[in-house]
């Protein structure tokens, strides 16, 4: 395929296509290039330095930095565990199970975290904690994490349970597998880059969640996101630009490695 | 035909019904098939002949009827505690597990021990040539292996019985000729009873002890290879398996050894088939087209006078479209022995002969 | 055929069957109890008595909506006059979110079509480059547009440098550079479904219009473009419903004056406001909004499910 076809081709697109990538790179590049800017200030470029990294991780705001990547971290890590765990038992359930009533529905339930918008889950998570008497804090933002990274983990464990053809079920009955030995020995290996896939996703929309974390944290709890929006009030600063630099490799990190998984194998379903 | 005990009855079907919704799969299936035996199941796609499959591996439940294994109700009884395997049409061969795991897979779960599965599979891998293969996952492996491993992972937990989807539809044809003999021998070697089923009429042929024809969800006709194919029961069977002429026909004259009959034209052909209608009635008569043997020259009293309407060359033999003065048309085959067909030209006049014997009176009308 | 009816009607051996209910039950119990049941009380507590600095009072009451449509004076006591404060606000945002929504089929469609014309192994190359950014914090992809655009950033720094304008372009605080924010959050959802759509088009339609003396643009308008219309409109639908009610971009990025209607459900409850009646009866006519798009977005799927 040297060449494209003639109806394939159409003067200009190649350049949008270029335009849509330079505005989606440009910022997040140019972030990245002033994070190493050695002065204090955003707008004169001083020549290379680490200085803001270090500063990141032993300045005077890294206490501040370190708690708030701490419980980032720890709830992005139990968050997107249990909402994949939910997910995949859901989706065995609905995808696994003979056609039943309420199977739409399940899957719309499923996905209404992703079709309600955000500030009004926030809204309405807010509110709920706040009438039976939660407590808003850590736990109060775990509860609602689990509940917006369900929809992500599903999608992906989804897609790769449609790929794994039924025949392969029907197989392992009738080499007499138990069900519980269809899914250890069958099921789940199938299944595995999928829920891994699942778990990265969950791991990512957690880590990255702003709006829903800023109603239902409560005082005195900060996670990444809110803590630069915080200090992102007072004007950029180029530790801020370090910090969402760190941030920037790791969710690209997580995301080629979930694309990577998710296509691992991908070629043992068959036609 | 059988060689073996035919008193033993490995699977038997009791007037199983099928339905899916309001679509009847298989209708009041009855069926007995015995123990050693290589039966097929034959019909077009959508006749019911997987489902029946089915129905025997556990994977459906029948709606009416009963299925039994050695006499015993399978009712209730799930696939995974049937002492039945399957071989899959398109293999379904564990793609995260390599060959040798795949093949272990169902004596592993049956519970034997690490040394015994080894046993079984190394036993099992040989006896279709894997062995250098054994490590390998089965994407590695060509069309003809993977069916081979398939085939010998449902061997492997020694099942009584063996169930067969379509297993060589995948591979090419040479493949497929080659794989139809070593079927056989391996049905023979194991001596397990081979349910095989297939769209293919001479893969149903070549292998079967005995066929079965299914077509509508109804099992048309139940006998060897050659019983269905020189005496179908009806016209489903008739034109399903092998090239037909269908001719209407009314008995003219019967007499001890046949009967002589007018066909649609006029025309009279003797039959020394069974015809079990009295004189006067009509009903419908087959004829294969090899049995037609077309000359230019008149040197037969069987003979009826045509026209040759068209000649195929077809390699070994020659198809013939033939128009009897009185209009009706006929398809004849022969081998090209010599060089006959070549001396026969569009629209000469020839003479169609018809052995008494070849002509069959069908026993259903319809 | 009688094996794929067997198929269609339940998933073949169904070994999980008699346990589909305890699987799917966590998720029923967790979104029902967290999001569902929430959602229900947001719509109660929008017709609840605010109480000054947040929370409510449990006295019935139509005041969130009245204020949202009428205005009647410091003390309640004037006339109701139609009150366009917050309409305002709703058209604002249904304008900006319908200009994203443009702008991303302006750039998306010619991309997604790119790509859906590239050679099977580069296109999941070119596919993960137009996400990669998507999966990037939201907050600090706003951040780093927002250090763009400044009227000191690099952009007009360059612009200036070079020599193309004489004074900063004065980006940030208007409409424009909410604009570039939510296409920036957004753009995967509208090449996704248009890539989608294009891929699974049969360019010898193309190939045929074209050998019928139709030019490029012709075919591109007259036979590719009507078919891939489902994937068209099912992106727009998926941009438009999340640009509506966004935060950050319009926060950030667009100033007092350009204020959607996610800061104004957000400063019921984070702000100074703390009216949390009208903070739940805005959401709840946010929430309607989102739901006729995606009413509109299901019947669009639903009729290509059948094509």
């Amino acid at each position: 395929m040297s060449k494209v076809a003639y109806v394939k081709r159409y003067t200009g697109f190649l350049t949008m296509t270029m335009v849509c990538l330079t505005i989606l790179y440009a910022p997040l590049i140019i972030v990245a290039i002033y994070s190493f800017n050695s002065s204090p200030s955003i707008i004169v470029w001083e020549g290379l330095s680490l200085h803001w990294y270090w500063d990141v991780f032993f300045g005077i705001e890294s206490g501040k930095f370190k708690t708030a990547a701490w419980n980032s971290l720890s709830i992005a890590v139990m968050a997107s565990l249990t909402s994949t765990t939910i997910a995949t038992a859901a989706a065995i359930g609905i995808l696994r199970g003979r056609a039943f009533r309420g199977r739409n529905l399940s899957f719309m339930l499923i996905s209404m975290p992703i079709m309600v918008p955000e500030i009004v889950t926030a809204v309405a998570t807010l509110i709920f904690f706040s009438a039976i008497g939660f407590v808003l804090g850590y736990s109060s933002i775990l509860v609602a994490h689990i509940v917006f990274c369900i929809p992500f983990a599903y999608l992906p464990i989804a897609a790769r349970l449609r790929g794994i053809e039924p025949v392969f079920e029907e197989a392992a009955l009738d080499l007499y597998a138990s069900r519980g030995q269809l899914f250890r020995h069958v099921i789940f290996p199938m299944l595995l880059p999928g829920i891994l896939a699942g778990l990265l996703l969950a791991f990512i929309v957690s880590l990255d969640d702003f709006i829903i974390t800023n109603f239902v944290k409560g005082a005195g709890i900060e996670t990444l996101p809110t803590a630069i929006f915080g200090a992102v009030k007072q004007g950029i600063k180029p530790n801020i630009m370090a910090l969402s630099t760190i941030m920037l490799l790791v969710s690209i990190v997580c995301v080629t490695l979930s694309y990577l998984l998710s296509r691992v194998g991908s070629h043992g379903g068959r036609e | 035909m059988m060689s073996q005990d035919q008193t033993t009855v490995a699977v038997e079907l009791r007037h199983v019904v099928k339905k899916f919704g309001s679509f009847t799969a298989i209708r009041d299936a009855h069926l007995s098939i015995y123990d050693n035996e290589f039966f097929t199941l034959l019909g077009p796609s959508g006749c019911g002949k997987t489902t029946l499959l089915r129905l025997i591996a556990g994977f459906e439940e029948v709606t009416q009827g009963q299925v039994r294994l050695f006499g015993k109700d399978l009712q209730d009884l799930p696939p995974n505690r049937r002492p039945v395997n399957t071989v899959f049409q398109n293999y379904a061969l564990f793609p995260h597990m390599t060959i040798a795991e795949n093949v272990g897979f169902g004596v592993r779960m049956k519970g034997a021990s690490q040394g015994e599965m080894q046993k079984t599979v190394e036993r099992m891998l040989e006896l279709v040539r894997l062995t250098d293969h054994a490590h390998k996952r089965p994407s590695q492996l060509s069309g003809g292996q993977q069916q081979r491993a398939a085939l010998v992972r449902a061997i492997a937990p020694s099942p009584r019985v063996l169930l067969l989807d379509e297993p060589l539809s995948a591979l090419d044809l040479k493949l497929r000729q080659a794989m139809r003999i070593e079927l056989k021998q391996l049905q023979q070697e194991t001596g397990i009873t081979f349910i095989f089923v297939t769209h293919d009429q001479e893969e149903a042929l070549s292998m079967s002890d005995r066929i079965a024809v299914m077509s509508d969800g109804v099992i048309q006709q139940v006998g060897p290879g050659r019983e269905i194919y020189e005496h179908p029961r009806n016209r489903t069977v008739a034109n399903f398996i092998g090239e037909t002429n269908l001719l209407g026909a009314i008995v003219h004259e019967k007499s001890g050894s046949g009967a002589t009959l007018t066909l649609e034209d006029g025309s009279r052909v003797m039959c020394t088939d069974n015809v079990p209608v009295g004189v006067g009635e009509s009903g419908q008569v087959l004829i294969r087209p090899e049995k037609i043997v077309v000359s230019a020259t008149e040197s037969s009293s069987f003979g009826l006078h045509c026209k040759l309407a068209s000649a195929v060359y077809l390699g070994t033999d020659t198809q013939y479209v033939l128009r009897t003065d009185g209009g009706l048309t006929l398809t004849a085959r022969m081998q090209n022995v010599d060089d006959t067909a070549m001396q026969m030209s569009t629209g000469s006049s020839v003479v169609a002969m018809i052995e008494p014997a070849a002509i069959r009176w069908l026993a259903d009308g319809d | 055929m009688a094996t794929e009816i067997g198929r269609d009607d339940g998933q073949a051996a169904g070994a999980f069957d008699p346990l589909k209910y305890w699987l799917i039950l966590p998720a029923w119990l967790v979104i029902g109890f967290f999001l569902l049941a929430p959602i229900c009380l947001v719509l109660v507590f929008s017709f609840l008595t605010k109480e000054f600095r947040g929370g409510v009072i449990w006295e019935f009451s139509l005041a969130a909506y009245d204020q949202f449509l009428f205005d009647r004076g410091l003390f309640g006591d004037e006339p109701p006059r139609i009150q366009w404060t917050y309409i305002e606000v709703f058209g604002r945002s249904i304008f900006q979110a319908g200009m994203a929504t443009l702008l991303c089929l302006v750039i998306g469609f010619p991309t997604a079509f790119y790509i859906a014309t590239r050679p099977r192994r580069v296109r999941a190359v070119w596919l993960f480059l137009v996400t990669v950014p998507y999966w990037v914090n939201l907050l600090i992809r706003t951040v780093s547009m927002k250090f763009l655009l400044r009227d000191s950033g690099p952009l007009n720094e360059f612009l200036l440098f070079v020599g193309v304008v004489d004074e900063p372009l004065g980006i940030v605080n208007t409409g424009l550079a909410v604009q570039l924010g939510l296409f920036y959050s957004y753009l995967p959802f509208m090449v996704l479904p248009i890539f989608a759509t294009v891929e699974r088009y049969d360019f010898a339609l193309s190939e045929a219009a074209a050998d019928l003396y139709a030019d490029r643009w012709t075919v591109l308008r007259k036979i590719l473009l009507p078919i891939v219309a489902p994937g068209i409109v099912a992106g727009s639908i998926l941009v438009f419903v999340p640009s509506l009610g966004a935060f950050l971009a319009p926060d950030m990025l667009g100033g007092a004056k350009n204020f959607m209607i996610g800061s104004l459900i957000d400063e019921q409850f984070n702000g100074n406001a703390g009216n949390w009646p009208f903070g739940s009866a805005a959401s709840m006519i946010l929430l309607s909004l989102v739901l006729v798009a995606l009413f509109f977005y299901a019947r669009q799927t639903g009729r290509q499910g059948r094509a």
